[in-house]
């Protein structure tokens, strides 16, 4: 039996800049079976968003170009599909939560009346209660009151959970969820990813979350991807990957994040910044910060090695 | 003894809305009747669920709307009725530090453009001291002065926000407002960051008011924090008291949230 839901290969990504194009996503790969909860976690500028805004073809055409890769969702090439039937799919059949939600909401229409356009839009069931409902499971008070209100008289945590009550209102197959939590505070935290975890238990909905967030990814995911400069550097389980990572940047980022939760006087940092895109050369991203770098890591972008079912990026694991 | 940046007296935020043409107003009181102060050189933190007020409190702190009642004292000035002229010799005292995201800096103007707007626009260094300054300031937030010609798409997330740093301490600001200031980075940037922010409060002796819902960013950074909820402000006092003892039901809720 086929349980793939997701199949993302190659996919690159550039930007259109006064100096021409600067590719930003070098190669990104993922597989997503039905159900399952992915996480995607990297430096910031590493390609999250990008990838994932990618595999809904969300970016306007004079802004980006996806240059290559395929994304195949229950059998149907997205890339390749007319915009008019993506957008039967978007925000029906999968949707996404913005990293910024605040400006991702529409600003001239009031709470209540964006939720119900998904469901009438999209041809689904719709009734106020439906409506009203979603909005107290993400933790909303006085929904009653907000359903009137616009997204300027809401504060940043509140927007942000409404975008995720318009993401799940339609019972999507697949949510992407671009750091949905970034925003608000710890017991909401639970209330928002609890919920996921429901929706995911009772409807088999699968999820990609963008997080930096170490916990977050710990109590929602089976499987990580990590990225870093453009790539892919690594994928596993979540157990795989905490208790022994393989890629030097996945062990100094578990390193960085367990200094500020001890609370160290100085917080352990890396040295130095990630290449951006301008800056991409023919090499590992990650070799100018690398403690264990050798010599060949300059000479080319490391391919993806098979280990098991894990995958890394990273020349020191190429049989010798 | 020290001295009083900020003292907040009483102060109050309602918002009118009006649900629909038919229907009656409605009042929503955003923050209500909150006292705090915060001492030169310290830093407090201000945490408190979705929807509290921080961010009310940190717009009016910067008079970009009106406070409904209330004082807000800074170094010893009443500021809560300056208004035009008047204001403008404090506006360059208080600057704020937002969550960094692709909208907060113009994305057509260069770094050294970004930089040099607040030094123009509040009159900080005379016209052929400005480059000198923008490469001043870009060293003391740790940026290469070779990166003055490029635009915010070219940096990566966390120099962007080294850049709203240093647009923020450009106007020799006493006092910095910080939303969110690291929430939307990753933890390798995060650490950074705060570093940062911790080596410029020594340096040029800030105070600042900190917003975010990151505990272990509190515990790092702040000596002092204050819980909101509901527009109240529930308890406040030194960080550890508050952390390992606390009285308030929603900061023991939010404390026992842990994912796990
Ligand atoms: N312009 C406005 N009109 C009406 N109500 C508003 C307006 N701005 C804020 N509010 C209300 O004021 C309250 C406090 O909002 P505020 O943005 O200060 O919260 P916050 O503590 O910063 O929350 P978060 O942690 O989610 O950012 C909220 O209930 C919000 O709905
Ligand atoms: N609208 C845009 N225009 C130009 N460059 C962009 C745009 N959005 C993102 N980028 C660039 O693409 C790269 C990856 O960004 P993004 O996917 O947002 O990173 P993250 O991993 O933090 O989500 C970054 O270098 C960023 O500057
Ligand atoms: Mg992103
Ligand atoms: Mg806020």
């Amino acid at each position: 039996m086929n349980n793939k839901l997701l199949e993302v290969t190659d996919l690159k990504v550039s930007f259109y800049h006064e100096t021409g194009k600067v590719q930003v996503v070098r190669g990104f790969d993922m597989s997503l079976d039905n159900g399952e909860i992915i996480g995607i976690l990297g430096e910031s500028g590493s390609g999250k968003t990008v990838s994932a805004t990618a595999i809904l073809k969300l970016e306007e055409d004079d802004v980006s170009c996806i240059d290559s890769g395929t994304v195949i969702f229950k059998g149907l090439s997205l890339l390749d599909l007319p915009e008019t039937e993506l957008r039967t799919i978007r925000g029906n059949r999968i949707s996404y939560i913005f990293q910024n939600a605040s400006s991702a909401l529409n600003p001239y229409k009031s709470i209540g009346k964006q939720l119900s356009e998904v469901l009438k839009n999209h041809k689904l069931r719709y009734s106020k209660e439906i409506v009203l409902s979603t909005l107290s499971e993400v933790g909303i008070e006085d929904v009653e009151m907000v359903y009137d209100m616009y997204p300027f008289q809401l504060s940043g945590g509140q927007n942000q959970r409404i975008m995720t009550a318009q993401c799940i209102i339609s019972k999507p197959d697949l949510l992407i969820a671009d750091e949905p939590t970034s925003s608000i505070d710890a017991s909401l935290r639970k209330i928002v990813l609890d919920l996921l975890k429901e929706i995911n238990r009772k409807t088999n909905m699968s999820v990609i979350i963008i997080t930096h967030d170490f916990d977050v990814a710990k109590y929602l995911c089976n499987r990580l991807i990590i990225m870093y400069g453009g790539l892919v550097v690594e994928e596993g389980t979540i157990d795989e990957i905490f208790k022994d990572p393989f890629h030097p940047y996945t062990k100094e980022l578990i390193v960085c994040a367990s200094s500020l939760t001890r609370g160290d006087d100085i917080v352990y940092t890396l040295e130095g910044f990630p290449p951006t895109p301008f800056e991409f050369g023919n090499e590992c991203p990650f070799a100018n910060r690398c403690k264990v770098r050798l010599p060949e890591c300059t000479s080319g972008i490391p391919r993806t090695l098979e280990i098991g079912k894990r995958k890394v990026r990273c020349i020191r694991f190429e049989e010798r | 003894m020290s001295i009083i940046a900020l003292k907040v007296e009483g102060l109050s935020k309602h918002f009118i809305i009006k649900r629909s043409v038919f229907s009656k107003k409605i009042k929503i009181d955003a923050v209500k009747k909150i006292n705090f102060v915060v001492k030169q050189n310290e830093s407090m933190g201000l945490i408190g669920e979705s929807g509290s007020g921080k961010t009310t409190i940190a717009n009016m702190l910067l008079k970009l709307i009106d406070s409904s009642e209330g004082s807000i004292e800074l170094f010893g000035v009443d500021i809560t009725n300056l208004n035009g002229e008047a204001m403008r010799a404090h506006r360059k005292d208080i600057q704020i530090i937002f969550q960094y995201t692709h909208a907060v800096l113009d994305p057509k103007m260069t770094i050294e453009e970004l930089i040099k707007e607040p030094l123009v626009i509040h009159q900080i260094v005379k016209e052929h001291d400005l480059d000198e300054e923008v490469d001043r300031l870009l060293q003391m937030v740790g940026l290469s002065i070779l990166e003055r010609k490029k635009f915010p798409s070219q940096l990566s997330g966390g120099q962007n926000q080294r850049i709203i740093i240093a647009r923020a301490i450009a106007t020799r600001a006493k006092l910095i407002v910080c939303d969110e200031p690291v929430s939307a980075l990753d933890v390798s940037v995060q650490g950074q960051i705060l570093n940062l922010l911790v080596k410029l409060k020594e340096e040029l002796g800030l105070t600042y008011v900190l917003i975010t819902h990151d505990l272990s960013v509190v515990k790092h950074m702040c000596n002092r924090i204050a819980v909101m909820y509901q527009g109240e402000i529930v308890e406040i006092g030194e960080t550890e008291k508050v952390l390992s003892n606390p009285t308030n039901p929603y900061t023991k809720k939010l404390i026992a949230s842990i994912l796990d």
